[in-house]
C-alpha cells in the first residue's frame, strides 16, 4: 500500500548552522490491510513522514507511492486514495456537520448523485447522526476528533493516515476512537497511525515501526518487533489452596521464581515455547499442584521503546 | 473543472457566511441607511439634482470601501489563518485543483462583502436617476469598481498565500499604502496616465459624454482612462492569479512565485506600462530624460528579483531532482541569467521608445542611454546575486539580513561619495560609478569624455564581482550536497506485500 524508497527530508534549524534531518533515508513497505504503528519521541520525524506521504511536504530526495502512484509526480491522484487527519483540530466551526463533510465530499468530487449518501454514511460510521445539524463550534475535542476521521474517510480512501488522533481526548472518547480504528480495518481499510499513547498502539496495531531522529530502529509485524527488542515472556501461576510447594517444585525444574506476595503464586520469566509451557502445565497438575489460573505477561510497548530509545538493544 | 457556481469552496463560504438570519439584518440595516440618506437628499437646499449626485458619489464611495477593502481584507484572511490550523493542508490534499481553489477563495472569501454592495444598489439607482447621470458611465463606473477590488482581492490572496505570518502581510501593505502616498505626490508628472484603482469609479459616474476628462497619454496619443483601466487592472489580475494557482497546492516550503520564464514575462509587462505611459516630455535639466525610466526598470527588476531568489531547501530539492551535475550549474549562477536576459530586454524597450518619441536630439543621446542601460543591468545583477549568495547561509531570516547589509553598503558609500563631491564635481563623477549605480543618472559625452577608462574599469568591477559571487555560491552549495550517513539496516526483516 504504501512505499519509501530512500526517502529524506532536510531542514535547516533556525540559529545553527547544521542542518536537522527529520526523515533520513528511509525506506518502507507497509502492506494493505494493516494497522501501522508509528512510535517515536517528540521530534523524531514522524508527522514529517506522515506529510512527505499525503504530498503535503516534498522530500529533499528519494521516493514514496501510495498504491502504486508516485506521490511527487502524480499527487492529485495519490491523494484519492488517501484520508488524513492532522495532529490537532482543525475544524471550519461556522459550518454545520453535514456542510463540513459535505465540503469535503465535494472537494474529493464524488458522484453528485452519491453525495448526500456518502456524506450521511461517513456522519454515521463515526456515530454522529445526532450532531448532522449542529454547528462544528458546539462539538466537544472527541467528537471534532470524529468529524475530521468522517471527513477523511467520505470519500473511501484505502489508506487513512491519522496524526496523533487520540492524544487530547478523554479516556471514554479514546476507547470510541479505538473501536472506531477497529471497525474500519475490519472494512478493509490500512490504517497508519502515530500517537505518544502506545498502549493505545499496541492494542490496535499489526505492524509497527519505531523512529528517531529520522531514522527507523524497528519495523515489523508487532510480536516480531517486541521480540526483536529483547521482550520477556513472563508467566504467572496461581494455586487455589496451599498445601503444595509450588517455588521448590520450579527451582527443581530450572526456573527463577520471582520472591513471591504470597506462597499460593510464583511469576518467573519464560523462555521456551508453547509446547514446553504445555507440558510444564500438564507436570505441575500430575504433580498435585492445585493450578486454578495461569496468566502470560509480556513486556509492554513503553518499555521496548525506552530500551530502545536508549540505546540499550542498539 | 466545476463551474464557480458549484465550486465546493465558494459554497463552503457562501453557506458560512450568507446565513438567512445574518442576510435579513445585513439587509435591513442597508434599507434604513439608504431611506435615511435618500430622504435626506431629497430635502437638500440646494436643489435635487445635485443632491443626487453628491448621493451617488457618497454610494460609490461606501461600496469601494466595502468591496474593495472589506474584501480585500477577507481575501488576506483567505489563506494564512487556515495554514495555521491545518484546514488549508485539508484542502491541499483533496481533488480540487489549484485554480478551482484559488477561485473559490478569491469569490468566496469577500462574499458577504458582494452582498453587501448590492443591497445598497438601490440607492445608487436612485441617485442616479434624480442626478441625470449617464447610465453608461454608471454602469462603466461599476464595471471599474468590480474589476479594479477584484485585481486587489486577488493581490491580496496571493499574499495571504506567501506569507507566513499576519504581521507580514500588515508590513507588505503599509509598505504599499507608503508607496501609494509617495507616487500621488508625482501624479501626472512623471506618468500621463490615472490611478488604476477602484476609487475610479467616483470618477467615471459623474462623467458625461459631452465633457470627459478621464483621457490617458498612451505612447504619445490621447486613450479613454476606462478601456486602459480595463485592460490592465485584468492583466493583472491574471498575473496575479498565476501566481496564486501556481503556488496554492504546493508545498510552502517550495513556494515560487512565478516561473524564470512567467517572471521574464510579468516584469517585460511592468516594463512596457511604464515606457507606454512615461511622459517623454517631462524635463529636468540635472537628468536625462530616460534616467528616470531605468531607475524605475532597475527598482522592478530589483523587486522581482528577490522574490526570485532560492532558499536552502529549494536549491536541496532542485538539485536533488533534476540530477546534482546537470543542475549544480545553473544553481550556481541562478538569478543573473534570467535577470541579465530580462533587464537588458527592458532596457531595449527604454532604448527603442526614446529612439521614437522625437526628443530633442541633445536630450536623449541613444549611445549613452545604451551604456547607462549595461550599468544598470551589471549592479542589478551583482546586487541580486549577493542576495542570492547571502540566502544560502544557515540561520535566522538570511535574506532580509543580506537586504539590510546591501541597504547599509549603499548608505554608508553614498554619504561618503557624496562628501568626497564625487556626485558634484564632473571629475570625480567617474569614480562614484565603481561604487553605486546612482552616479550613472549623470553619464553623459562629458562624464565620458573626463575619464573613460574610470567607467569601463567600473563595468569591468561589476562583472569581476559577479563571476566572483557565482564562484562563491557554486561552493556553497557544494556544502548542501553533503549527504548523511544511510540509516542502519533495520534488524526485524520488512515482510513482502501480502
Amino acid at each position: 500500500m504504501i512505499q519509501l524508497h530512500a526517502v529524506t527530508k532536510e531542514y535547516d534549524q533556525p540559529g545553527s548552522p547544521s542542518t536537522l534531518v527529520a526523515a533520513d533515508h528511509l525506506t518502507l513497505h507497509i502492506p494493505a490491510g494493516e494497522i501501522f504503528g508509528l512510535i517515536g519521541p517528540n521530534g523524531a520525524g514522524k508527522s514529517t513522514t506522515l506529510k512527505m506521504i499525503t504530498g503535503l511536504l516534498t522530500p529533499t530526495s528519494g521516493s514514496i507511492s501510495v498504491n502504486n502512484v508516485d506521490v511527487a509526480r502524480q499527487p492529485t491522484e495519490a491523494q484519492k486514495h488517501i484520508g488524513y487527519l492532522a495532529d490537532f483540530f482543525s475544524v471550519y466551526g461556522n459550518l454545520k456537520v453535514w456542510e463540513y463533510v459535505d465540503h469535503f465530499a465535494r472537494c474529493y468530487k464524488l458522484d453528485p448523485a452519491q453525495l448526500s449518501t456518502r456524506v450521511h454514511d461517513a456522519i454515521a460510521q463515526v456515530g454522529l447522526t445526532s450532531k448532522t445539524d449542529s454547528f462544528v463550534d458546539g462539538l466537544s475535542r472527541g467528537m471534532k476528533q470524529r468529524l475530521g476521521i468522517a471527513r477523511a474517510i467520505v470519500h473511501d480512501p484505502p489508506l487513512l493516515i491519522l496524526d496523533e488522533p487520540t492524544s487530547g481526548l478523554d479516556p471514554k472518547a479514546r476507547v470510541e476512537l479505538k473501536d472506531l480504528l477497529r471497525r474500519l480495518h475490519r472494512g478493509g481499510k490500512t490504517i497508519f497511525i502515530t500517537s505518544h499513547v502506545l498502549s493505545d498502539l499496541q492494542e490496535i496495531c499489526t505492524f509497527l515501526a519505531i523512529m528517531e531522529k529520522g531514522k527507523l530502529l524497528r519495523v515489523g509485524p508487532i510480536a516480531d518487533v517486541m521480540r526483536s527488542g529483547g521482550a520477556t515472556r513472563r508467566v504467572h501461576l496461581r494455586l487455589a489452596a496451599p498445601g503444595f510447594d509450588l517455588h521448590p517444585w520450579l527451582a527443581s525444574r530450572g526456573f527463577s521464581p520471582e520472591p513471591p506476595p504470597t506462597h499460593l503464586s510464583a511469576e518467573f520469566p519464560f523462555s521456551g515455547s508453547d509446547a514446553d509451557l504445555a507440558a510444564l502445565i500438564r507436570d505441575l497438575v500430575q504433580a498435585g499442584a492445585p493450578l486454578c489460573s495461569l496468566e502470560e505477561k509480556s513486556d509492554s510497548l513503553e518499555a521496548l521503546f525506552s530500551k530502545l530509545s536508549s540505546g540499550e538493544v542498539m | 473543472m466545476n463551474s464557480l457556481f458549484s465550486n465546493p469552496e465558494l459554497l463552503r463560504y457562501a453557506r458560512a457566511q450568507l446565513r438567512p438570519t445574518k442576510l435579513l439584518v445585513t439587509g435591513l440595516i442597508c434599507a434604513l441607511l439608504s431611506v435615511t440618506l435618500a430622504f435626506a437628499a431629497l430635502h437638500q437646499p440646494y436643489g435635487i439634482t445635485s443632491a443626487a449626485a453628491q448621493l451617488l458619489r457618497t454610494v460609490i464611495v461606501l461600496q469601494v470601501l466595502i468591496l474593495a477593502l472589506g474584501g480585500g481584507i477577507a481575501c488576506l484572511n483567505a489563506v494564512f489563518p487556515e495554514k495555521e490550523q491545518n484546514t488549508f493542508d485539508y484542502q491541499r490534499i483533496t481533488r480540487l485543483s489549484s485554480a478551482e481553489l484559488a477561485l473559490g477563495k478569491l469569490f468566496g472569501a469577500p462574499i458577504f462583502m458582494y452582498f453587501v454592495c448590492l443591497c445598497l444598489m438601490p440607492l445608487a439607482i436612485y441617485a442616479a436617476f434624480f442626478a441625470h447621470a449617464d447610465p453608461l458611465f454608471v454602469l462603466a463606473a461599476y464595471v471599474a469598481l468590480f474589476v479594479a477590488s477584484l485585481t486587489f482581492h486577488t493581490f491580496c490572496l496571493l499574499l495571504s498565500l506567501l506569507a507566513i505570518k499576519g504581521s507580514q502581510v500588515t508590513g507588505i501593505l503599509l509598505a504599499l499604502l507608503l508607496f501609494a502616498v509617495v507616487s500621488n505626490q508625482s501624479d501626472g508628472m512623471y506618468f500621463r496616465v490615472h490611478s488604476f484603482g477602484p476609487l475610479q469609479a467616483y470618477e467615471l459616474a459623474t462623467q458625461h459624454s459631452g465633457a470627459y476628462s478621464l483621457t490617458d497619454i498612451l505612447l504619445g496619443h490621447s486613450v479613454h482612462h476606462f478601456p486602459v483601466l480595463l485592460v490592465v487592472d485584468t492583466c493583472f489580475i491574471l498575473w496575479f492569479l498565476l501566481a496564486v494557482v501556481r503556488n496554492i497546492k504546493r508545498d510552502p516550503r517550495s513556494y515560487e512565485v512565478f516561473s524564470p520564464l512567467q517572471f521574464l514575462g510579468f516584469a517585460l509587462f511592468l516594463n512596457l506600462l511604464l515606457v507606454a505611459f512615461y511622459n517623454f516630455s517631462w524635463t529636468n535639466l540635472s537628468l536625462g530624460v530616460h534616467s528616470l525610466l531605468f531607475f524605475f526598470e532597475f527598482i522592478i527588476f530589483f523587486l522581482l528579483g528577490v522574490a526570485l531568489l532560492h532558499n536552502r531547501e529549494h536549491v536541496r530539492t532542485l538539485l536533488h531532482s533534476s540530477g546534482v551535475q546537470s543542475s549544480r550549474l545553473w544553481n550556481s549562477l541562478w538569478p543573473a541569467p534570467v535577470l541579465a536576459l530580462g533587464a537588458v530586454t527592458a532596457s531595449a524597450m527604454v532604448v527603442i521608445a526614446l529612439a521614437f518619441s522625437r526628443l530633442d536630439p541633445s536630450r536623449s543621446d541613444i549611445t549613452f542611454a545604451a551604456l547607462r542601460s549595461l550599468i544598470f543591468v551589471l549592479f542589478l545583477v551583482s546586487d541580486l546575486q549577493l542576495l542570492q549568495l547571502l540566502n544560502l547561509r544557515p540561520g535566522n531570516h538570511p535574506l532580509v539580513t543580506a537586504i539590510v547589509y546591501l541597504a547599509l553598503y549603499y548608505f554608508c558609500a553614498s554619504i561618503i561619495l557624496t562628501a568626497l563631491g564625487c556626485f558634484r564635481e564632473q571629475a570625480r563623477i567617474p569614480v562614484a560609478s565603481l561604487f553605486v549605480p546612482s552616479a550613472v543618472f549623470q553619464l553623459n559625452a562629458s562624464a565620458w569624455t573626463t575619464a573613460p577608462h574610470i567607467w569601463l574599469a567600473g563595468i569591468f568591477l561589476q562583472l569581476l564581482l559577479i563571476a566572483t559571487l557565482c564562484h562563491f555560491q557554486s561552493r556553497r552549495i557544494a556544502t548542501l550536497l553533503h549527504q548523511p550517513a544511510p540509516t542502519p539496516a533495520t534488524p526485524t526483516p520488512i515482510p513482502a506485500a501480502s
